[in-house]
């Protein structure tokens, strides 16, 4: 086990502003604060190696369990443990170990190439010249960044700045790596770019990969196992897969007829979700589906048809709703 | 050590090129720390108008002192420090302390180093070379002993404005509305242009927090001039070490409530 | 004069008013921080002049101890309640960050909504200046006798308007000069400079060596907070005091006149860049 969190808790104190003009004169007298909380009583374990998601709705928590494991946030209670070391405590040993890439936040040099905030890293992280060669030169491969680490940071776009930051955070190969939401922003090219890399990563380097992300692509991709965080609880914590079997309530199924068929005859078959001339697509509850695909075929004429688990963002989605209700 | 020595001086040459990159801000830069340090000297010149002596300094010594606050305060501190700190404000209201804070490097080195207005050693140049024509002037004489002093005490007396800076800057953590807190250090950086005793003279216990600085230029100008007491050596070492350890404790005590911003 | 258009208008500026003041008192610290600047320079200058006054018996240039004790004192209510910073929110959040596109759809002209943002600022600040002069007098048991006259000080209430208007007619010049050229961080500082000297910051104008004084009267920084102190100070007879409105009130009319000129061109600069 190389992260171990244990009833981890984080509060913040936020100060309530009463509405108004009246609102803001009271309050420079009498200031009230609530507790906001981020994250409460969130216990997980991660293997060496694991390549792990994190998904939640804005606010849910993920960001700040990042920030607590990579010692960025002072827990307001738990214990929380990565390669054995108290992240808090912030040793030398423990972030040289680590990293953590935000997307969208810059920690490049503005107005200097990039290559020079690699120096400056290489430096801090007193990476040898002889691995610091290596390492730059698999990464600036694999990203295809040669031809735009010399230009000055501030003329790249954001899918150039963002393979930047990514190098900057790699160069002395972290055991463990945290990605909060790194393919934010990005175009849809760059963001399948960043996950082929992301896979490769892991495989190459055998690190421990903890992804939050808000796109469902990302985690399908790349993780086999995620953890469901809302408002700072954890709803589940296992296989995407298992996810599927234990909460899809509905199948979906694809069918082409020969000739359109009026709708209200379909609709009694199950939820129409989607109709197009003759291509509709019927979602039918799990335990009816076989039977209804079966009364279709006989009853109709058909040039395709198929029968798929309704898409994970979906069984996610109600996932949320339904522990919201 | 040794590595920081390494890393301060890559932080040297960034900031030589970055400077040579944008010729036009360091142009600004140069004008308006050059400005400020002939205010220096005009501020004097018109507050001691009317005199000859105050609190115990020559006319001629209060320009001496007019000078060397150039040299330490509006030359030195200003090219090692200002921008670190102006920067400290939004690095900590809008998150950009984590990239620092993930950093193994020490947090209080990584906050307040790395930029350099190297615009500011014109500033300095041009001071030291005032400062002889003034001391020549005046008639005071000077040894290679009250060089090598002046520049020891000037070195304490940046230890003990930086840690009082720092202090101040710290509270950011705790107040992050307080877009405007450099303004409180910037203000009280003015008592070290005049004569220590200047404090006392305002007659306000609430300003007394602004003892460190009141001795950052006096304390090595005496050095320079022949005035210095034992007394006054051993404030400033102490006054400085003191500051620098509470800045460190304060400021690793002020992480724990560092709330970073949400994503 | 008072037509519908006119009145809602001046509703919606009330309003833009009321919004500001709601803001700035949300982060009330920020102004104690600026009063803390006005407030230490002040008395860090006014030790020093203590002791000349001391080498000097007493008495210098017409001022007395007690006398310039107050102009310091005043000196920390003055540029709160009139020394306006129309220039930060202009060049950081109209020119650099793209807002002025925004404020120039507005049924009112710029010069107005940028008028009615600064007041509460102002009115805030001069407020907490007051019961810090108020606590100061106390303290030091040194207090100003106003002794003044009806139409002193009708004047002076004539002055004072005057004085704020001339600060931000100024300040909203070098404001929009940001549309020619994001840096002016140099011409900034200058400017700064010229207004710690010319005003009256250091000493009172009338202590300035030679030449400086002279120049002061011909600047008009010292009609933004010099004389307002020292008429409210009771230092200036009747005469006097219409002979700094009638330059305060051509300084305004050059300022203005600048004002819009600058500002037609600095428009057409802005719209020609394809904002």
């Amino acid at each position: 086990m190389i992260i171990k969190v244990d009833h981890l808790t984080k509060y913040y104190k936020i100060h309530q502003k009463e509405p108004g003009f009246m609102g803001s004169l009271r309050s420079l007298v009498n200031r009230k604060y609530y507790d906001a909380r981020a994250v409460e009583d969130v216990s997980f374990t991660i293997d060496e190696g694991e390549l792990v998601g994190f998904i939640g709705p804005n606010g849910a928590g993920k960001t700040t369990t990042l920030k607590c494991l990579s010692g960025l946030l002072y827990p307001t209670s738990g214990n929380v443990e990565v390669l054995g070391f108290n992240p808090f405590e912030r040793k030398h040993d423990f972030l040289k170990k680590i990293s953590l890439v935000m997307g969208q936040k810059n920690q490049l040099w503005w107005d200097l190439p990039a290559m020079d905030s690699f120096l400056l890293n290489k430096e801090i992280y007193e990476v040898s010249d002889s691995s610091y060669k290596k390492t730059i030169g698999e990464l600036i491969d694999l990203l295809d960044v040669k031809d735009i680490v010399n230009v000055q940071v501030r003329k790249l776009s954001l899918g150039q700045r963002m393979k930047c930051e990514l190098i900057a955070a790699l160069i002395h190969e972290p055991k463990v790596l945290f990605l909060d939401e790194p393919t934010i922003g990005l175009d849809v090219v760059m963001q399948q770019n960043l996950r082929d890399f992301v896979k490769e990563y892991n495989k190459k380097f055998d690190a421990t990969i903890i992804l939050t992300s808000h796109y469902m692509r990302d985690v399908e991709q790349l993780c086999k196992r995620i953890i469901m965080i809302d408002h700072g609880k954890v709803l589940y914590d296992g296989n995407l897969s298992e996810i599927v079997k234990k909460y899809a309530t509905h199948k979906e199924l694809r069918i082409v007829f020969q000739k359109p068929i009026e709708k209200r005859e379909l609709a009694r078959l199950g939820k129409i979700t989607e109709m197009n001339g003759t291509r509709v697509v019927i979602s039918v509850e799990r335990t009816k589906s076989n039977h209804v695909a079966a009364e279709i075929l006989k009853k109709y004429d058909i040039e395709d048809f198929n029968i798929e688990e309704a898409g994970i963002e979906e069984i996610i989605r109600d996932v949320f709703s339904n522990k919201n209700k | 050590m040794k590595r920081y020595v390494k890393i301060y001086i890559l932080f040297i040459r960034l900031n030589y090129r970055r400077a040579s990159l944008h010729m036009g801000n360091f142009m600004t830069g140069l004008f308006g720390n050059v400005a400020w340090g002939i205010f220096s000297i005009l501020a004097i010149y018109i507050l001691s108008a009317r005199s000859t002596s105050i609190f115990g300094w020559s006319r001629e010594e209060l320009f001496v002192l007019a000078g060397t606050y150039n040299i330490l305060v509006g030359g030195s501190f200003r090219m090692l420090f200002a921008r670190n700190f102006e920067n400290m404000i939004n690095l900590i209201r809008l998150g950009g302390l984590d990239g620092v804070l993930l950093k193994p490097l020490n947090s209080q080195f990584g906050v307040s180093t790395g930029h350099l207005s190297i615009y500011s050693m014109a500033r300095i140049v041009l001071s030291v070379i005032y400062v002889f024509i003034v001391m020549s002037i005046a008639g005071i004489e000077i040894g290679i002993i009250n060089i090598v002093s002046f520049l020891i005490f000037g070195f304490f007396g940046l230890i003990a404005l930086y840690a009082f800076w720092f202090i101040i800057m710290s509270f950011i953590i705790w107040f992050p509305d307080l877009y405007n807190i450099d303004e409180i250090p910037y203000s009280t950086d003015n008592l070290a242009r005049y004569p220590p005793q200047i404090l006392w003279a305002m007659k306000m216990f609430i300003f007394l927090f602004a003892f460190p600085v009141s001795l950052v230029v006096s304390t090595p100008t005496k050095a320079l001039i022949d005035k210095l007491t034992l007394f006054d050596a051993g404030l400033l070492i102490a006054v400085a070490l003191g500051l620098l350890f509470v800045s460190s404790k304060f400021w690793k005590f002020s992480l724990r409530n560092y709330t970073s911003a949400s994503s | 004069m008072f037509s519908q258009t006119r009145i809602n208008n001046l509703m919606r500026l009330l309003r833009i008013f009321l919004l500001h003041f709601q803001y700035l008192l949300s982060h009330p610290s920020r102004s104690f921080v600026f009063i803390y600047t006005y407030t230490f320079l002040s008395l860090l200058y006014l030790a020093f002049i203590r002791g000349v006054f001391l080498q000097n018996g007493g008495d210098l240039g017409g001022w007395t101890l007690s006398s310039v004790s107050s102009y310091y004192f005043l000196i920390i209510v003055a540029p709160a309640l009139l020394m306006t910073h129309p220039e930060h929110p202009v060049l950081r959040d109209d020119i650099e960050n793209g807002e002025l596109s925004g404020r120039l759809l507005k049924p009112f002209s710029y010069y107005w909504q940028r008028f009615f943002h600064e007041l509460p600022y102002r009115l805030f600040q001069g407020l907490i200046a007051t019961i810090i002069f108020i606590v100061l007098s106390v303290l030091f048991n040194n207090y100003i006798e106003f002794r003044l006259s009806v139409l002193q000080v009708m004047l002076i209430v004539i002055m004072l308007p005057l004085a704020y208007m001339l600060s931000f007619t100024f300040k909203m010049i070098l404001a929009i000069t940001g549309l020619w050229t994001t840096d002016i961080r140099g011409a900034r500082e200058l400017v700064e400079i010229l207004i710690i000297i010319f005003a009256g910051f250091i000493v009172p104008v009338n202590l300035l060596p030679g030449i400086l004084e002279n120049l002061a009267y011909f600047l008009p920084f010292a009609y933004m907070i010099y004389f307002p102190v020292v008429a409210v100070q009771g230092q200036l007879s009747v005469n006097a005091l219409m002979s700094v409105i009638s330059v305060q009130i051509l300084w305004l009319s050059i300022l203005y006149l600048l004002f819009r000129k600058v500002w037609k061109k600095g428009l057409m600069r802005f719209t020609d860049l394809g904002h």
